[in-house]
């Protein structure tokens, strides 16, 4: 995805990734100098010390297990071996002398003439080199050996060398340390140097993230409810926020609706966006027509518009009964009439908005046919693209509109995008508006969350028959619409609302089993808070709240009339 | 359906904004831990914002005053609208609800 947020995410994340893997390098060689300095100036001779008496314990082990005099000799040559190439390996050479077996002890001379000598000696006959003992060197390896009446010595004469080797090794590893020090001091201050200004960015670009994500819960707030009673829509920028919007209000007889789309994309053209709502809510609520808002708009969008910012627009007005609609396009994709089949609406097209102050625009009519639908859209739909770039097209959207409830457009709208796009990115702002029209006041429940628009329906009801809200009744029909749900197992609960004869006459329908609400066992309202039972007070309610309820069941469906007079009620003037 | 809890005088102050129909009175009850939880004490509940209130509203509402009477707690409803008043009369509420107008 091109997502430019994907993108932006991705990049955080690889600044991060840098960041954790420099400080691990760091530390690491910060570790590994620390460590090689601990070992540099710790003494050699501790370590070598250590290293020695470890071969001791283990020519002892070894010795003890020695069937003959020869194996013994052996293992103890190769040992005065291993700890004169252990000294080699601390950078001080030995020669081997030619060995003389006549003689009791070897003699190893070193490169500075310093000697080590591999003796034995007999514990009776005693040290045979006794004054070299007293000399002041040291035995590596001493061991006696009972069987063989014998002990077994390692012996330096002096040690001379290791205070040549030691100041040798040491003034060596100095000269490097000081070099590594310098070098990892230098690598760290360039790496801050270059890392620093990307930190910045960074931390920049997640301040301004995260300001978009406000500006774009800001713009979702500007729009108003995306779902109500008879109307259904969808908004989707294709950054977080775009220059596409609708908007609605709802009059008494009548509502009027906008689709626009700003040109460009982002924050400019969402700033726009936010203007023209504005406009549109101000100058819908004075109840002017789709022609007056439209050059109104017009004309306030080109003031103190240098930037040249123009809008594509579709401003109508559609009456709650009889689905009369009067419009004005400027520069709008036409929208989609849905009844039987789907067929784009015959628009004259007129300019877009901004482009020239005093340009008059045309306003149409239309008679809906009955139960059909308007689906207006923005170019985001006709212009999605497919991986290798193809339209969707208008025959596409034409199909997908074909033979479906209105209630179900946009879902199946966008499902076709979807399997469309495949994995090709959002390009542009996509709105999508679906009203139906001239609807008589039928609602369908399918779920006790739907019940949450049996207020939107019955505040559309009541403008539509310009009467007050009236008290009561959206409570009496909730509770008797979800005992439906409830308890008669059905699928769906069909609400009509109509007026006949000064009478509200509500009825509730569904195809569940036999449930007749009103047998249901009265509650007990005079009972204690610990005896209280909630059941029955749902019809309580209704019985009370509205004149008459009557249950009966026709073919196999529940009916049940809820009815209350209006008469002395105030009509809407 | 909002609820805003405020705690003054060793008093729980709960402020109810909105309608209490079927669907919000579940989201209700799936919040009312807080309240739940001061049941041993004194719980205000502010109703001055509450639109609408249904069968199911009353009934998240007993449980918490059951829930209150076991612990010895009080539970006071305050600024009823004359429709969710009408509501606890026809109900009978009015009579096991502590109900005051301020």
């Amino acid at each position: 995805m091109n997502n430019p947020k994907q993108i932006f995410q991705r990049l955080a994340l690889t600044w991060r990734l840098l960041l954790i893997i420099f400080f691990s390098v760091f530390f690491g060689f910060v570790a590994i100098t620390i460590v090689s300095a601990v070992l540099v100036f710790k003494s050699d001779r501790d370590i070598e010390g250590e290293y020695v008496i470890k071969l001791m314990k283990e020519y002892e082990q070894r010795v003890d297990t020695t069937a003959s005099d020869e194996q013994a000799e052996a293992l103890f040559d190769l040992y005065s071996l291993r700890v004169q190439m252990y000294r080699q390996s601390a950078s001080v050479l030995f020669q081997m002398d030619s060995v003389d077996h006549s003689k009791p002890y070897k003699v190893i001379r070193g490169v500075n003439n310093d000697e080590i000598f591999a003796m034995r000696f007999n514990k009776e006959k005693g040290f045979l080199e006794e004054n070299l003992w007293k000399s002041g060197g040291w035995i590596v390896i001493y061991h006696y050996m009972e069987q063989y009446n014998q002990v077994f010595a390692l012996y330096v004469r002096n040690n001379n060398f290791y205070r040549k080797s030691d100041e040798y090794n040491h003034s060596y590893i100095r000269y490097l340390m000081a070099i590594w020090l310098l070098l990892v001091t230098i690598i760290a201050i360039s790496l801050f140097k270059t890392l620093r200004p990307i930190e910045k960015r960074v931390r920049e670009q997640e301040r301004i993230a995260g300001e978009l994500q406000i500006a774009h819960r800001i713009q979702m707030m500007m729009l108003p409810e995306a779902k109500c009673y008879h109307l259904d829509s969808f908004f989707q920028p294709a950054r977080e926020t775009g220059g596409d919007f609708f908007y609605y209000v709802q009059l008494k007889d009548r509502m009027l609706f906008i689709i626009a789309d700003v040109s460009g994309k982002g924050i400019p053209a969402s700033l726009v966006m936010a203007m023209n709502v504005s406009r549109f809510r101000l100058l819908a609520s004075q109840k002017l027509d789709p022609k007056q808002i439209i050059e109104i708009m017009n004309r306030e969008m080109l003031n103190n518009n240098s930037d040249g910012q123009f809008m594509t627009a579709f401003v109508g007005s559609i009456t709650r009964h009889g689905g009369e609609l009067t419009f004005c396009n400027a520069g709008h994709n036409a929208p989609v009439i849905v009844g039987r089949d789907a067929q784009f609406m015959d628009v004259k097209p007129n300019l877009p908005l901004g482009v020239i102050a005093d340009y008059e625009y045309e306003q149409q009519f239309i008679q809906l046919p009955e139960g059909a639908s308007l689906f207006c859209y923005t170019d985001g739909l006709n212009e999605a693209v497919d991986e290798n770039g193809n339209f969707f097209g208008n025959d596409r959207i034409l199909s997908a509109l074909t033979n479906v409830p209105p209630d179900k457009m946009i879902e199946t709208m966008m499902a076709q995008v979807h399997r469309f796009s495949g994995k090709a990115p959002q390009e542009d702002d996509l709105t999508l508006l679906c009203i139906e029209a001239n609807q008589p006041n039928v609602i369908s429940f399918e779920s006790i969350e739907q019940t949450a628009q049996l207020h939107s329906f019955l505040d559309h009801f009541f403008q539509s028959e310009a009467l007050d809200v009236v008290p009561g009744v959206e409570l009496a029909i909730e509770e008797l619409l979800v005992n439906a749900l409830q308890y008669s197992g059905s699928t769906s609960v069909q609400l009509k609302g109509e007026v006949q004869e000064q009478q509200l006459v509500f009825t509730l329908t569904d195809n569940g089993t036999p449930f007749n609400p009103l047998n249901a066992p009265q509650a007990d309202t005079s009972a204690s808070v610990e005896d209280r039972q909630i059941g029955g007070l749902g019809i309580l309610l209704a019985t009370e709240l509205m004149d008459k309820i009557s249950y009966n069941r026709i073919n196999n469906q529940n009916i049940v009339i809820l009815c209350k007079s209006i008469i002395n009620k105030p009509m809407v003037s | 359906m909002q609820i805003n809890y405020q705690q003054t005088d060793g008093q729980l102050i709960a402020i109810v904004q909105g309608r209490l129909g079927t669907v919000e009175s579940e989201q209700f009850m799936n919040n009312m831990q807080p309240l739940m939880d001061a049941a041993d004490g004194t719980i205000r509940l502010d109703c001055h914002q509450l639109e609408y209130i249904s069968s199911s509203g009353l009934r998240a509402l007993l449980t918490l005053n059951k829930q209150v009477h076991a612990k010895g707690g009080k539970l006071i409803l305050t600024g009823l609208n004359d429709e969710v008043k009408q509501v606890f009369q026809i109900t009978g509420f009015n009579s096991i609800f502590t109900i005051t107008d301020v």
